[in-house]
């Protein structure tokens, strides 16, 4: 295939496949269930907390616990439990937008058929977190309760909600002075994962524009320091002026000696009383020297690389 | 003792006792993993370094009832679960490797060249995006954040957040991470080809300006202030980092220097790569998990060298001295491989076109870059 004038390869083919493979392998791995385990189905600590009770968890896609402190106004809070999505119909909702898990409330003296205010309150909720109700007997079975919503303190959301007793969110159905509520707190699964990850990929990008702009002032800074270190040009000395090759020089030598000599061959100086040692050194750094002589030529006759 | 006493106790010895009765065909299959990855690593010279102790930990442990991955009846820890336990459990060793590869890092291309810090940012494109397909795969935030830094090409980095997220799907991802850097030169040429043009791969950058020692030894500072300051997870990896390369950079800690660059990199590698091959045993890894992890893992690939590329045509939008794009590969870490390539592929279409000095930079930085993406998965959790 050629694309922008260039041919893909088998190699290219196969990338472009495995670039394919992916998508596919996600929507079979859902259909067959890969992420059906709840790995991370919360596990909360009930504890008394003042006039209520508080749930310690570790929310799905975190690591650090949390807690939301449950109270109630017109009633007693009487117990605080988990309820499994096992257990409850999951249709028209997502486990994954729980990431707190469900809760029952069970609230007592209530007069019957009166109504009580249930508070959860967690520095977890955002102004998004919804609450929804889980109501077996009711139709449907699935409510998206309408909570009052207030920011308390440390950055806390309070959530508020008026249940009646023997009403559409009372799982017990009964007007008999005690509230069965199961429900929990629902933010879009969807909506945080796309959102942090969006500002995160940007974050790295804001992460490294940064760290460039530190190290273009560093560089900066150390340029000027070592201009204002480095000699005046003018106080020094004129540079040499550029010499001859290493060629030309050696022709010109050739040439001054051949017409010195008269083209005549002068034999080395003999027994002039310099020792074996200096001898040696010289025919060294005669033979060095004269080595850009004995270069190969090219095949062009040029010359070639020196050896 | 009656014969029927003696069969007897043979029997118990033999099917309590020793493993051949024990022998399951599913360890089977995992020993003969284990044969391919050794094989890769001796014959194929892939990640040696790597694929031997991995290769090895997952031929031990796959053998029934030895004990080495498992704790005894007073809660010790057997041998490789030791290595595990206080090596990767603990998060050291990751740590200590980013020390070593700190002590041998020189940054000079990356400060000569600060702009290429961009191109290690855009580079981890395939993290973000693999992250979101194997959220439609069905796998939790944690584990789909672990699987996407595969894509980074940063083994101690992988292995550090895969530790620290989903444990359960260190061996695969470890491998996954380390089998795809070793075939770089193989998965980032033809997508390379295929986002440049001939013309575009021939142009010629130019040479770096010399960096100085007084340059060198104050980048780590510098460097630690801004990312630990901006991204507080991330400080035990880059805080390692940066300082293996201050002892380097500062000239009086030779001996610390070299030892943490030689010697103990080599120890930690062993027990690392032992510790990792271990958590392979068969009942955990033979499922469509690591499979799909791997095939992510590839795609991850793929989307990284795309966006290191793709990140240099938007910025050469905007330069006035245009950066060769097959440098932009070279964002996925893998250092010093991926910088190699983009030489080659730089050579082959123009011989005298020397781009490895340039392509060290988006390596360096993509080194940051995927230590940087994860520190952001971490601080996600908190």
């Amino acid at each position: 295939m050629a694309l922008r004038g260039l041919r893909i390869g088998f190699c290219g083919y196969l990338l472009i496949l495995a670039a394919a493979i992916p998508a596919g392998l996600a929507g079979s791995a859902r259909a067959m269930g890969i992420g059906g385990q709840d790995t991370e189905q919360p596990a909360p600590q009930i504890s008394a907390a003042g006039q209520g009770l508080a749930a310690k968890l570790v929310p799905r896609g975190k690591s650090t616990s949390i807690q939301i402190v449950f109270g109630v106004q017109g009633g007693t809070l009487a117990g605080l439990g988990t309820t499994d999505f096992d257990q409850t119909s999951r249709q028209g909702v997502d486990p994954k937008n729980f990431r707190s898990g469900l809760f029952t409330l069970e609230v007592v003296d209530l007069a019957p058929g009166a109504a009580a205010r249930l508070t959860m309150r967690s520095d977890f909720f955002t102004s998004g977190t919804r609450w929804y109700v889980f109501n077996p007997a009711g139709a449907p079975l699935w409510v998206n309760a309408e909570v009052e919503k207030r920011a308390a303190d440390q950055r806390a959301w309070e959530l508020a909600l008026a249940v009646s007793d023997g009403g559409p969110l009372d799982s017990d159905g009964r007007r008999d002075g005690r509230l069965t509520v199961i429900g929990g707190p629902r933010d879009s699964f969807w909506g945080y994962a796309l959102g942090t990850l969006f500002i995160r990929f940007f974050g790295i990008f804001i992460v490294l524009s940064l760290l460039m702009v530190g190290m273009f002032a560093s560089g900066w800074i150390f340029n000027r320091l070592q201009r204002r270190q480095a000699p005046d040009p003018a106080s020094e000395p004129p540079a040499a002026a550029p010499g001859p090759s290493p060629e030309t020089a050696a022709a010109v030598a050739v040439a001054l000696h051949l017409a010195a000599g008269g083209g005549r061959h002068r034999p080395a100086a003999s027994g002039d009383g310099s020792s074996s040692w200096a001898a040696a050194g010289r025919m060294h750094l005669m033979t060095h020297r004269q080595r850009i002589f004995h270069r190969a030529l090219g095949p062009d006759g040029k010359g070639g690389p020196c050896r | 003792m009656s014969w029927e006493q003696v069969i007897e106790l043979i029997v118990s010895i033999l099917t309590t006792q020793t493993g051949v009765p024990n022998l399951m065909f599913k360890q089977v299959v995992m020993m003969a993993v284990a044969f391919f990855f050794l094989y890769l690593a001796v014959a194929k010279n892939y990640e040696p370094l790597l694929l031997v102790p991995i290769g090895f930990g997952i031929f031990l442990v796959n053998f029934p009832l030895a004990p080495l991955m498992g704790y005894s009846e007073h809660g010790t820890p057997e041998l490789i679960r030791a290595f595990y336990k206080y090596g990767i459990e603990w998060e050291i060793i990751p740590c200590v490797i980013f020390l070593g590869l700190g002590a041998m890092t020189d940054f000079g291309p990356l400060i000569a060249n600060p702009k290429t810090l961009i191109i290690g940012a855009g580079a981890q494109l395939g993290v973000f995006v693999t992250y979101v397909g194997t959220l439609l795969a069905g796998f939790t935030l944690k584990e789909a954040a672990s699987v996407g830094i595969i894509g980074g090409a940063d083994g101690p980095t992988t292995i550090y957040l895969t530790a620290k997220l989903a444990p359960h799907l260190l061996g695969a991802n470890a491998l996954a991470a380390y089998s795809y850097m070793a075939m770089v030169p193989l998965i980032q040429p033809p997508i390379m080809r295929l986002m440049t043009t001939p013309a575009q791969r021939r142009i010629r950058m130019r040479q770096l300006r010399p960096v100085s020692a007084r340059e060198k030894l104050l980048f780590p500072l510098i460097a630690t202030v801004l990312i630990i300051l901006l991204i507080p997870a991330v400080a035990p990896l880059m805080g390692m980092f940066m300082f293996g390369n201050f002892m380097r950079e500062c000239g009086v800690v030779r001996r610390l220097s070299d030892t943490a660059q030689n010697a103990l990199m080599n120890i930690v590698t062993i027990f690392l790569g032992l510790s990792v091959g271990a958590t392979m045993q068969a009942e955990v890894f033979l499922s469509l998990k690591p499979l799909l992890i791997f095939t992510f893992g590839l795609f991850d690939f793929v989307v990284c060298t795309f966006g290191g590329i793709l990140t240099v045509h938007i910025m050469n939008r905007f330069l006035t001295e245009k950066i060769n794009p097959l440098i932009g590969s070279a964002g996925v870490s893998a250092v010093p491989m991926s910088a190699r390539v983009s030489h080659s592929e730089g050579l082959k279409a123009d011989p005298n076109n020397w781009l490895l000095m340039h392509a060290m930079g988006p390596n360096l930085a993509g080194v940051i870059g995927s230590a940087a993406a994860a520190g952001m998965f971490i601080a996600m959790f908190q």
